[in-house]
């Protein structure tokens, strides 16, 4: 499998390079039929690499091709898959492919729907080149690659001016956080001479050892944040998360891809992949902790409050996010990674069903005109209740498994900050009970509050397929972790954090923290049937009571004001400066005032223009007799 | 092959063309854009024969050497190493493109339109193989001619300004130099003995130490405030907005592709290695105004009205690299300095030629005249987010790497200053994608707001309730409406009467029956877009090339700054 570990990412490449160029004249509707072979194709190779790193326990690469060799800063574009890459892997071509084939039926009959089909498998080969990416500067290019694709298809409907706010500003907002990375990247090369991630003289030995190359331990804990600043950008962290919601601009599927199961997981893969930087920074992994549960508890709280049903999963897939970045700043890698597996199912689960609502509702997205959907689209439902479920961390569905291994990980980590976070994260957990059992019982229960000419109906078997094998995946793939802290997937994943030693965890509280998790999710099931089924509580009262507190989570913390105000309207005024005032009035107010008072030269500089060519001409040799006069003057005394 | 001078005759093709053009009858006819085209071709071809034939290692090659004015010192020296090789492949490139722009939108004194742009051709190949400084100079200032009249007789409505505006900023910088020039050679011959400008052998006076601290200082800066008007560097640059403004696209595209670059070679061939005490004591002048301009230009782009203005001040930032590039002291410096400038040819270029397109439909550049390009002319709308995204320095485009790696140079040097550097990463993303937007995305002329669309403004919200009265229901699946006179997105656009469709934004003009690219705008972008992704994703045999030479300038250079 090492010499085809090219042909994974290279199909879908094929199936990009393809649709560009004939899709718009020649493919048209059937570009699904070029993108969807090739999605399956590097679904089936995944899966053979993966059995192959399975059994013989190592890693594979492939060279590539030379790419920068400046000097001793030489990049080599190579493919390295190992554990974790293997698990990566799988999940992006398992969603891609499921993406692919549920999208026939949500696109069909849309504008550029070989658009579609070419920047999706072109998002699936830039995915899985990051995740095969064995330096962080390869890891970079895709990284941004990525970027791109989640630019061009969040503005996929580009006549929309929210379409093209959200996109433009979800590279803007990725880029301050590449700023970061780039300069993390500079120092790692600086540092460790090195910007390959394995080997003897690789970043992950030379961190872990940094001590002995005579690297500060501040370096590293430099490193590890600007590292992480990256991924807050990709993986929508505080205060960055702002562009993920404003992202489902796109279409439904994009939301499900790329903005849930694979390309906001490019951070928090970035981060374990280099994780032994940051094991050798506490501070480091302090703030790593601190960030993600303080994104996981803000974006679960938000979600409480929003009415569009893409909204409230996009602000639980932050949270969700926020969940894993804790779990890796409190050292526990393998529940990250766990985290980000299972999510990718059910959060894909949970778009495709939104998407699948909203196909339903002929575009209707705001969920106070949805209710009692259940009797009209139960493959919808009953996958949907499975998915919200799995998010709600209910026993014994995927999330539970992941999640709670998150939390039982953060009580036990060394870190001082590690009980603060479990327990944010135990808030956490209900409030995501919470929204994610409000979304069920206002979409599907309840009173029909749709206008009478809006019939919903059930999505056709290109889209059920994916929901059902996604909610298959999403009640079994949590098993793989199973028993807790000791399944299949840590025995295999430890191969890839060989420098973590995980702390021994009593069953007395692996069954503790199990109960805490399980009493908490369905609290906040409870909480939410008694308030939306049983109408026990008025929310509209309540929001009244409390109109402080719901102005703030229905205005998502102020973030994006207090952006605006603090740095994008600070700096069009500085612009607005620099160009009237510095610019127009200071230098070049000195250039002309240097020009007027030289008037008679340009007068007859004006007088040049006469545009025949001989003047011309005789003005050239006039020159250069005149500029060899100057010589001569200069050195007269040549002769 | 040494024998065989083909240097000098891929620099003189062009005039030779010139006055081929000049001795036939006016009047009517092609010949002269084809015998343009004809003798530009020819110096691409040799240009090329050149490239493939030149030996990877840090020697001048194909050098012609004539003893001209033996008294003064003066000679015919020409040759071509790994640094001026890669600008003049771009040269002769740039300029068949231009030509080949020039065939259909120039209609205005074509003759001597096209006897312009090859005299300038010529100055340009000159000055990148002159060898000397005497014909060096020369050069420089026959390139400066033609230029200002390309602005200033075929340019829009301020030319004039213009033109004199860009011909005294440079003329003020090469008179400057002149003395540096002379300063230079007089020095040198008060420690020799010996009269000379061959390059290769002031070289070595500086090797010896023939200038003195204080001369360096001096004559570097004659030659520095020279080559940072053409960069152009902060505060140096005010020029360059007015020049490509009201210059015509093939001139912008010329001016943006390879004169800027004539600033940066400049550095890198006389201001390091003549002067390494100069350039060590200046460095730490020219890395803060070039981080400046790199800031600055950005900023100032942001908040450009005019499309062509805005790119002019991109190039203010991207052009930072260059000189900060340069001065920085390593090769990464270097090599990204050189790396920039081949991408900010291919980048540039092609954006002022894809802004020409439009411009040569609807006769403005300004941004509030187009919105919602990609629904009527969707090649253009994709080869402009091509563009846009190498200009951003979207790592597989040949803008990445440049950028990186003198930002990667900055960062050994102080990591602040990288830090500064760098920024632009976030704001070249927002000028570039705010014009995008403003330009490509959103509703072309006539389209009716999408009621998908949640950013609508209170009017489009009206306007969207009288079309659903008059229409009942529009919605497909998706919930976005088709007005039924208007085309959507990718699809066939549907011919319309005149006066029908209005605008969906106050200034827009009406672009419905704007054609897409043509057969010659292809011909003209495709290879920039093809060398850009090229060169992004394999520039190995470019740095191969490049390496050799930046490797000796360095290792004369550095001696003093690194130290």
């Amino acid at each position: 499998m090492a010499d085809l570990l090219y042909l994974i990412p290279l199909l879908p490449l094929v199936a990009f390079v393809i649709n560009i160029l004939w899709g718009r004249s020649t493919i048209r509707g059937n570009a699904h039929w070029i993108a969807i072979p090739a999605a399956v194709g590097s679904w089936v190779l995944s899966i053979i690499t993966f059995r192959e790193i399975y059994t013989d326990h190592h890693a594979i690469s492939q060279r590539l091709f030379t790419w920068i060799p400046a000097g001793d800063f030489n990049i080599v574009v190579s493919l390295y898959a190992d554990q974790l890459t293997a698990v990566m892997l799988l999940v992006v071509t398992s969603i891609g492919m499921l993406v692919c084939i549920y999208s026939v039926g949500y696109m069909h009959g849309e504008d550029g729907y070989y658009r579609f089909y070419s920047y999706i498998p072109l998002f699936i080969f830039s995915m899985l080149m990051l995740v095969l990416a064995d330096n962080l500067l390869t890891l970079f290019i895709f990284w941004e690659a990525v970027g791109l694709c989640s630019y061009l298809l969040i503005g996929y409907y580009f006549r929309r001016r929210s379409a093209g706010n959200a996109a433009k500003k979800a590279f803007i907002v990725n880029r301050v956080g590449d700023l970061a990375f780039g300069i993390g990247i500079m120092l790692t090369y600086w540092t460790f001479d090195s910007i390959y991630f394995h080997g003897e003289d690789g970043i992950l030995e030379k961190a872990y050892h940094f001590a002995d190359y005579g690297i500060s331990e501040g370096t590293i804990m430099a490193i590890g944040i600007l590292l992480f600043i990256g991924a807050c950008g990709k993986s929508a962290q505080f205060p960055l998360h702002i562009w993920l919601p404003d992202a489902m601009e796109g279409p439904t599927p994009v939301s499900a891809l790329i903005h849930a199961a694979t390309m906001v997981t490019a951070g928090i893969y970035m981060s374990a992949r280099s994780y032994t930087i940051f094991i050798g920074s506490e501070n480091a992994m302090l703030f790593v902790a601190v960030i993600g549960s303080i994104t996981a508890f803000m974006a679960a709280s938000i979600a409480l409050t929003q009415h569009d049903i893409k909204k409230v999963v996009a602000y639980s897939t932050v949270s969700q996010l926020g969940y894993m970045a804790f779990a890796l700043g409190t050292g526990a890698w393998v529940a990250a990674i766990f985290h980000l597996m299972t999510h990718a199912f059910f959060k894909g689960l949970l778009f495709l069903g939104s998407g699948s609502v909203i196909h339903g509702m002929h575009g209707e997205q705001d969920m106070r005109k949805m209710g009692g959907l259940r009797k009209h689209m139960p493959i919808t439902f009953w996958t949907f209740l499975i998915g919200s479920a799995a998010n709600a961390g209910i026993f014994p569905l995927a999330g539970f498994w992941s999640k709670d291994e998150i939390i039982v990980g953060a009580w036990v980590s060394d870190s001082h900050y590690g009980k603060v976070a479990a327990i944010i994260g135990l808030c956490a957990a209900f409030l995501t009970a919470l929204y994610m059992f409000r979304l069920v019982f206002l979409v599907f229960f309840g009173e029909e509050r749709f206008d009478s000419h809006v019939h919903p109906h059930e999505s056709g078997p290109w889209m059920a397929v994916p929901l059902v094998i996604l909610a298959v995946a999403s009640i079994f793939v949590g098993f793989v972790g199973f028993p807790p802290e000791d399944g299949a997937f840590h025995e295999f994943l430890h191969h890839a954090f060989e420098h973590v030693h995980g702390h021994e965890v009593s069953m007395t509280m692996t069954y503790t923290f199990g109960i805490v998790s399980t009493v908490v999710a369905l609290s906040g099931v409870a909480v939410a049937y008694i308030t939306y089924m049983r109408k026990a509580i008025n929310t509209d009262e309540l929001a009244e009571r409390f109109s402080g507190i719901y102005n703030f989570l229905y205005n998502k913390w102020y973030v994006d004001e207090f952006f605006m105000a603090a740095v994008v309207n600070p700096m069009k005024d500085i612009a607005n400066f620099l160009w009237k005032v510095v610019d127009v009035r200071i230098i070049d107010g000195t250039v002309n005032g240097v020009g007027t008072s030289i008037v008679a030269i340009s007068a007859r500089l004006r007088r040049v223009q006469t545009g025949s060519v001989a003047n011309y001409a005789l003005e050239i040799g006039v020159g250069m007799v005149v500029l060899l006069g100057v010589f001569l003057v200069a050195f007269g005394n040549l002769f | 092959m040494d024998s065989f001078p083909i240097l000098s005759i891929l620099t003189y093709v062009p005039v030779l063309g010139a006055i081929a053009i000049l001795l036939m009858a006016r009047g009517e006819s092609k010949l002269p854009k084809q015998i343009a085209l004809a003798a530009s071709l020819l110096s691409f071809v040799l240009s090329l024969i050149v490239l493939f034939r030149f030996k990877r290692d840090d020697t001048f090659q194909f050098t012609e050497h004539h003893v001209w004015l033996k008294d003064l010192g003066v000679s015919y020296f020409m040759g071509v190493d790994g640094i001026s090789l890669l600008l003049v492949v771009l040269t002769t490139l740039i300029t068949v493109i231009a030509i080949v722009w020039s065939w259909d939108t120039v209609k205005k004194r074509e003759r001597e339109y096209y006897v312009a742009m090859l005299l300038l051709e010529t100055g340009m190949l000159g000055v990148f193989l002159s060898l000397d400084l005497f014909i060096f100079y020369i050069f420089w200032e026959v390139m400066l001619i033609p230029m200002a009249l390309l602005i200033g007789i075929w340019g829009s409505q301020n030319r004039v300004y213009a033109a004199i505006k860009f011909f005294l900023y440079t003329l003020a910088g090469s008179l400057l130099m002149l003395v540096g020039i002379i300063a230079m050679y007089q020095a040198y011959y008060n420690q020799t003995g010996v009269r000379t400008l061959n390059i290769l052998e002031l070289q070595q006076g500086a090797a010896l130490g023939a200038y003195s601290q204080n001369l360096q200082f001096w004559v570097f800066g004659a030659f520095f405030i020279a080559f940072a008007i053409k960069v152009p560097l902060f505060p140096f640059h005010t020029w360059l907005p007015d020049a490509h403004v009201e210059s015509p696209t093939a001139g912008s595209v010329i001016l943006a592709a390879i004169m800027l670059k004539m600033g940066g070679y400049g550095l890198l061939r006389f201001n390091l290695p003549l002067f390494p005490d100069g350039s060590a004591s200046w460095a730490p002048i020219v890395i803060i105004l070039s981080i400046i301009g790199i800031i600055y230009g950005a900023l100032v782009a942001l908040v450009q009205p005019d499309m062509k203005k805005l790119i002019a001040y991109s190039s203010v930032s991207h052009m930072g690299f260059v000189t900060l590039g340069i001065f920085v002291g390593n090769l990464q410096g270097l090599e990204g300095s050189m790396m920039v400038m081949l991408a900010h040819g291919f980048n540039t270029g092609a954006l002022f030629m894809l802004i020409g397109v439009v411009y040569e439909r609807g006769h403005t550049r300004l941004i509030d005249a187009f919105g919602g390009l990609a629904s009527t002319m969707g090649k253009w709308a994709a080869f402009w987010l091509v563009f846009t995204f190498a200009s951003i320095g979207l790592p597989g485009f040949s803008g990445f790497i440049g950028e990186f790696l003198v930002a990667l140079g900055t960062y050994h040097y102080k990591p602040f200053a990288a830090f500064m550097t760098f920024t632009v990463v976030i704001l070249s993303a927002w000028y570039m994608l705010y014009l995008t937007q403003r330009v490509v995305w959103g509703r072309a002329w006539g389209q009716a707001p999408d009621p998908a669309d949640n950013d609508l403004l209170p009017e489009e919200k009206l306007e969207l309730a009288a079309l659903g009265s008059d229409h009942g229901h529009g919605h497909d699946d998706h919930g976005h409406t088709a007005h039924p006179a208007v085309s959507g997105g990718d699809h066939d656009h549907h011919a319309e009467d005149d006066g029908d469709g209005y605008p969906t934004h106050p200034g827009q003009i009406n672009s419905s029956k704007w054609p897409d690219m043509t057969m010659k705008e292809m011909i003209c972008i495709v290879p920039l877009a093809v060398l850009s992704l090229a060169v992004g994703v394999y520039p190995k045999p470019l740095f191969a090339i490049m390496e050799p030479a930046l490797k000796a300038v360095l290792e004369g250079a550095t001696r003093v700054i690194g130290s």
